[in-house]
Formats: structure tokens, C-alpha cells, sequence
């Protein structure tokens, strides 16, 4: 195998990072920040990534007078003897020399190499040896590193064990990472791992124009038929745009709790003694707090409930947005399904994905209200199915891991709302109750830094707002050489990946969305649902 | 012997002193030369110098044009000496030059011819010469006038010329000045 000798370890720490003088010759635009280099130690091969490159002098007074335009000379001989270039890497992993694909998993970096050790650019083999076989059970290919052709692999397993997020701003490729992410799922994990998806644009269950393009992309529905299924919060658009829903959400007074409300104070303008009014109807009035709220005299029910009538009056005026809610009902009509079941059977039953289309329904109020309320039933539902399988250990009681997936995520994880929706809770108790969020947003900076620390794996594409960039990164060792590599992202189809799911970060040309992964998807589907909803991979 | 450049008059382990034939055929300031006897000894001319036959007689200025001067005086021609000085770098050993000095003096009154481009290239090869000849000669343009005679015995070959200036860039790593000064007088 070729490999590009760069040239010799001559100094740095494991904390600092490693720095390596370039061969003379060889030009620092040859290489990149987030490149892998491989260092073969006496025992062990290191991995490390470039985090920086810095020209260097050895006397200062080259510096000062540096040699003339047209002094060709001068230059070639202080090139890479008296001026140099030095990388400076980050270590990533330590693998014993005769190291078998398991050792990957625990191969932390404990130590360096010794002094001048040789540095290689890492070819094809190194990376594969990392990111494993794209076949494997439970391997998914989401792309190539830049200028390599080696699959790099997402561990499924290892995934789902944590919540993840998928950062980066506007137009960068979220929505594609996150479709890609899900097929992955969907893939290689049937029947044991499903998602509820709130699709705030309508791009993941039917397919959708590509941005800035005139081709279609495929949605999950058709990728996959039978295990995805589509509810859409408006019908008519769904269909509208050429796209099939399985069910219409409808949602009633009564499934309303006024935590619900609580954690979308901002969007509703509600102060806290209005939150102490919402609270005080709703222990008078139990289940039916919100049609009391709306519907009563607002000086009589302040009377009964002991509150101030004032307060009460501007409770109600600000929780009257939701009527204009066309998915919000007073009561269902009669024998009309209760949708939050028919998504729980959806998921838990028939062992498939849902994704929720939002339609022409732009508005945040109605993100943030449906994306509470059905993931504070699913998490309480599945803490339930949890906890009756902690108790029984029968295997048919385990329910599916469940990977709930918002866009938006500042919006239910910024400080305030993290400490009150169900999202935060999800965050902060990871794989206990096998539910995980997939979060996905291009703010990163406005959710909480403890839920920010939680997050197994995260995927980033492009960011360029500081805050952003140190939010996506808190929590994670080495975090200051990162930060350099992602601020040279491009803006298209490049990600930085590390975390739980990859043995080290890696910085990708994510894997296009096109015919090719189609039929790849379509031809590597792995297993097949039986009748019952049941995965026939007993191995997973 | 026809290749003369010299004879020998005064010798030690590092540097020589010899006179030339005639004054046209002294060797220039930089040159590699051998002195024939052996074991021979290869060197670099230092210094060439012209002064009368005999020291108690200074030369006086005619005030006329050189070819007209020849014609009147032609006895100057003999009254006058050209001597150049040897630093010597290499010798020749059972199996061929080394750079290293050699063990001992040359022969008084032996010839020296001037190097052939072969044995410029053997001795330089290795830049160490330049450590041998800068030690022992302070003005910077008799280093810069032998490499570029070692460059001459390499016609086109840019990267020795590069990697000299590298081996000059250590030795003086704390005389940036110094080296810029002298790869300008180097330049081709």
C-alpha cells in the first residue's frame, strides 16, 4: 500500500498534541486539517488527525529580513531546513501492531510514540481497520473521508445507546445527514430500533425537492415500504405535494397537561404568574383544565380556583392562540382514533418508523405543542414498557428502542425548557428506558450544556458562530483542535462525526442521496418484519 | 609536465604556498588544485599575489599603457613573481580522495596542476569542505568563489548548489546575515 511519508515526530504531549516536522520538500498545502496521520511505534500504530499547521523559523531574524522576491536561492535553501512547517496532531487511538477489528472499540489513546517516529498520510487500509467493514450487521457507510474512498461506518448499536445530534447551519445538510441517519436505522435495525421523527418541513417521509436543485429525492416511506408510516398534522397539503399520509394527528383539549404549556412559555408570552394560574384551574378541573380555562367566565372560575381574576383573564387570552390550532380539538368526535395510540401501536406493535409531517402548519406554537405532548405520553409510555421488562426479563416485553427526532432542538433544550419537557429528561437518563433524541439544529449554542454533554454521537456540518462552535464541542477531550477543523468545513456535503458511535472523529464527504444508495438500501435491507412486527435478526 | 599551475615552496598539513609559472597561468582565487607529489593533496587557492623577484627592490610605476610597457621593458616580465595559497581539504588515499587533510605535508618544489572536474565533485560531495575551508579562511568571497568553481564541475545540477546553501545555513544558523551576504555572491 502507498502511503505519503510527511516526516518525523520531533516533540509534544499527550494532553498538547503531537508535532511532527514536515520532510523538506514537501508542501503544507498537500495536506489539510482533519487528515489522519498514522504513527507505527514500537508496539503500537497511533492514529492522530491534523489539527494545525504552523510554519516555523529557526532564528527570528529570518523573519525580519526575509529573502527578496526574486532570491530564489535564498529561499530554497532556508526552505525546510532553516524555515520549516510542522503539523500539529491530535493522538485519536492506539492500536496494538497486530490489533484484531475488536480492539478498535477500546483502543483509547494512552500514550505517544517516541521521538522520531515516522509520520504517514493514512491510506485506505488504516481508515477501514478503524471504521470497520460497511457489511457488518450493524455498520452503516454515511460517507468516504475527504480525498479517500474507505467507507466510513456509523456503530449502530452504539448509536441508539445515546442521544445524538446532527448540527450545522441552514443549507449545510442536516435534513440530508438526518435522512441518511434514519435509513441507516432503518436499514440495519429493523424491528429493534424505530423512530418518531417531528418533520417540521416535510422532508423525511415523502419525498421532496432537492435544495437548490431540480431533482427529487426520495423519501423514507418509499425507500422502505411497510415500515415507515407517514401522519401528517394537515392532510390536504401532505397529499397536495404528492405525498401519502397513513393517519391524520388530531389532538384533543384533554391531551393537554400544562406542563405541556410551561415549556413553551416564550412562544406564548405566558409570564410565571401565569403558569401559577394554569396550574391552579388545572387542580381544580383536572383532564378538562384547558376547555375550563377557555371556556368559563374568567372572574367566576378565579373566584372558585382562589385566583386573581386579572391573572386568570391573561392566562386566557394568551392560551386563546391555540384555538386557531386546526389539529387542536375540543373533544374528538366520537369513535375517531386517539392518534398518540395509533403512533404507540405504530412504533411499539408493528416495529415501524414514524415520521410526522407538519404540512403547511408552520408555526412554532404547533411544533413545539405537538412535539411536547406526544413525546411526554411516548416517554411515559415507554418508562412504563421499561420498567415491566426490567421486572419480567421477557424478551417480548422489551419495547423497541425508540429514537425521537427534533429539529428545532434549541427551542425544547435551551436551558429554561430543558429542566421542564420531557425532552431534557430523555437527554439526561440515556438508554435506561430505550428512548434517545436525535437532535438536530442549527443553533447549538441555545440548548443546555448539560443535555449539549449527554450527547453519544454528534454529526456536524459547517458552523461558523463561535458560541455555536464551542457548543457543539463542550463536553468532548481535545476540543480546541476540533474547533479548527470544523471551521473548515465546506458548506456542502461535509461533516465532522465523533462521539460514541465512531472510534475517532472523522471529518466526511457524506455518502450522496441518490439512485445508487437507493438501490443499495433497497438490495442490503436487512432481515425482514414478520408478521407481528418482530425483527427475524435474533442476533440484534 | 604541461598541466603546471605551480611548484610548491612552502608546505605544512593545512595550507601551501606556490608559485605560478607565469602570472596568466596562476590559478583564480577558488580553484581546487592538486600538488602532484605523492601522496598527492587536493586544495583551494586562497590567495594570489604578484610581487617583485627581489624584496629589495620595489616595482615603480611607468605611467605607460601595457602594450607599450612590454615593448620597453620587456626584463619586468621576469622581475616579477605570481604566488598563490593553498587551504587544503582532501587527500588522496589508497582508495581514492577523502576529505580529510593529509597526514603529512606536500612535498616542497612539487607541481600542482589544477583538480578535474571528477575529483571537485568527489570532494565535494559531502558539504563538510565548507566547515574545513570557513574555519580556516575568514573572508566570505574565497568561500563563495570555491563554490562556485564546486558548482562550475556540476553544470545545471541546482540542487547541490541548494543543498550547500543548506549546510552553510547550519553552519551559521546564528549568522542569518552572514548567509544571505554570501548566496548572493554564489548566485550564477
Amino acid at each position: 500500500m502507498e502511503r505519503l511519508r510527511l516526516g518525523l515526530l520531533v516533540g509534544g504531549s499527550l494532553l498538547d498534541g503531537l508535532d511532527l516536522k514536515l520532510d523538506p520538500g514537501l508542501s503544507p498545502e498537500r495536506l489539510r486539517a482533519g487528515q489522519y496521520v498514522v504513527l507505527d511505534g514500537q508496539q503500537h500504530r497511533f492514529y492522530t488527525m491534523v489539527t494545525d499547521v504552523r510554519l516555523g523559523a529557526v532564528n527570528p531574524r529570518i523573519a525580519v529580513r526575509p529573502p527578496a522576491a526574486d532570491d530564489d536561492l535564498l529561499r530554497e535553501v532556508l526552505a525546510g531546513e532553516s524555515t520549516y512547517v510542522t503539523l500539529h496532531l491530535r493522538p485519536l487511538l492506539q492500536l496494538p501492531l497486530a490489533a484484531t477489528a475488536e480492539a478498535v472499540d477500546s483502543a483509547q489513546v494512552k500514550t505517544v510514540p517516541g521521538h522520531f517516529e515516522v509520520g504517514w498520510l493514512a491510506g485506505e487500509e488504516d481508515v477501514t481497520r478503524v471504521f470497520g467493514e460497511r457489511d457488518a450487521a450493524d455498520r452503516f457507510h454515511i460517507g468516504e473521508p475527504l480525498e479517500m474512498e474507505s467507507p466510513v461506518c456509523l456503530n449502530l448499536t452504539r448509536f441508539v445507546e445515546r442521544s445524538n445530534g446532527i448540527f450545522g447551519k441552514t443549507g449545510t445538510g442536516k435534513t440530508f445527514l438526518t435522512r441518511l441517519v434514519l435509513a441507516g436505522l432503518l436499514q440495519k435495525c429493523p424491528g429493534e430500533v424505530v423512530s418518531l421523527v417531528f418533520d417540521m418541513h416535510n422532508e423525511y417521509g415523502n419525498g421532496s425537492r432537492q435544495e437548490g436543485k431540480a431533482t427529487r429525492v426520495q423519501g423514507l416511506r418509499e425507500l422502505f415500504p411497510g415500515r415507515v408510516a407517514v401522519y401528517s398534522l394537515d392532510r390536504a397539503s401532505t397529499v397536495t405535494r404528492g405525498g401519502k399520509a397513513d393517519a391524520e394527528v388530531q389532538l384533543a383539549y384533554s391531551d393537554l397537561e400544562p406542563v405541556d404549556i410551561f415549556a413553551m412559555r416564550g412562544e406564548l408570552d405566558l409570564s410565571e404568574a401565569g403558569c401559577d394560574t394554569v396550574n391552579l384551574v388545572a387542580e381544580a378541573s383536572g383532564e378538562q383544565w384547558l376547555a375550563t380555562l377557555l371556556d368559563r367566565d374568567p372572574e367566576e372560575l378565579a373566584a372558585e380556583v382562589h385566583a386573581h381574576p386579572g391573572a386568570v383573564a391573561a392566562a386566557r387570552r394568551k392560551l386563546s392562540r391555540l384555538k386557531s390550532l386546526k389539529f387542536l380539538h375540543r373533544t374528538l368526535p366520537a369513535g375517531a382514533p386517539r392518534s398518540f395510540d395509533q403512533i404507540v401501536s405504530q412504533l411499539s406493535a408493528q416495529r415501524q418508523h414514524v415520521i410526522l409531517e407538519f404540512g403547511r402548519i408552520t408555526s412554532l406554537t404547533a411544533y413545539l405543542l405537538v412535539a411536547n405532548v406526544l413525546t411526554r405520553k411516548l416517554h411515559h409510555e415507554w418508562v412504563e414498557r421499561a420498567e415491566r421488562y426490567h421486572g419480567s426479563q421477557q424478551l417480548a416485553d422489551r419495547p423497541p428502542h425508540l429514537v425521537i427526532g427534533i429539529e428545532e432542538a434549541h427551542k425544547f433544550l435551551n436551558p429554561e425548557a430543558a429542566r421542564q419537557t420531557s425532552f431534557g429528561q430523555i437527554a439526561r437518563e440515556l438508554r435506561k428506558y430505550f428512548v434517545s433524541l436525535l437532535v438536530i439544529d442549527q443553533r447549538p449554542s441555545g440548548i443546555d450544556d448539560e443535555v449539549l454533554s449527554q450527547l453519544g454521537t454528534r454529526i456536524v456540518a459547517q458552523l461558523n458562530d463561535d458560541a455555536d462552535l464551542n457548543a457543539v464541542l463542550a463536553g468532548t477531550t481535545g476540543a480546541a483542535g476540533l474547533k479548527g477543523v470544523l471551521a473548515g468545513l465546506d458548506s456542502r456535503q461535509q461533516a465532522l462525526v465523533f462521539g460514541h458511535a465512531v472510534p475517532m472523529p472523522v471529518v466526511l464527504r457524506t455518502r450522496s442521496y441518490d439512485q445508487a444508495l437507493y438501490d443499495d438500501l433497497r438490495e442490503h435491507v436487512a432481515g425482514t418484519l414478520t408478521a407481528d412486527g418482530k425483527s427475524d435478526l435474533s442476533a440484534w | 609536465m604541461d598541466d603546471r599551475v605551480g611548484e610548491v615552496l612552502s608546505s605544512s598539513t593545512v595550507a601551501c604556498t606556490a608559485q605560478a609559472p607565469a602570472s596568466e597561468l596562476a590559478p583564480d582565487l577558488g580553484a581546487f588544485v592538486v600538488t602532484v607529489s605523492p601522496p598527492e593533496a587536493l586544495g583551494v587557492v586562497t590567495a594570489v599575489r604578484v610581487a617583485g623577484f627581489d624584496s629589495h627592490r620595489r616595482p615603480l610605476a611607468y605611467g605607460l599603457p601595457p602594450d607599450e610597457l612590454e615593448r620597453q621593458q620587456p626584463q619586468l616580465r621576469e622581475l616579477l613573481v605570481t604566488e598563490f595559497d593553498l587551504v587544503l581539504l582532501g587527500a588522496c588515499e589508497l582508495d581514492g580522495w577523502r576529505q580529510r587533510l593529509p597526514a603529512r605535508p606536500p612535498r616542497l618544489h612539487s607541481f600542482v596542476r589544477l583538480a578535474t572536474a571528477a575529483e571537485v565533485r568527489t570532494i565535494t560531495a559531502q558539504p563538510d569542505w565548507l566547515r574545513t575551508l570557513a574555519a580556516a579562511e575568514p573572508r566570505d568571497d574565497v568561500l563563495a568563489a570555491a563554490i562556485r568553481a564546486a558548482a562550475a564541475a556540476r553544470p545545471g545540477d541546482r540542487q547541490h548548489l541548494v543543498q550547500t546553501g543548506r549546510a552553510l545555513a547550519r553552519l551559521w544558523a546564528d549568522d542569518y546575515e552572514r548567509l544571505q551576504a554570501l548566496l548572493r555572491r554564489v548566485q550564477p
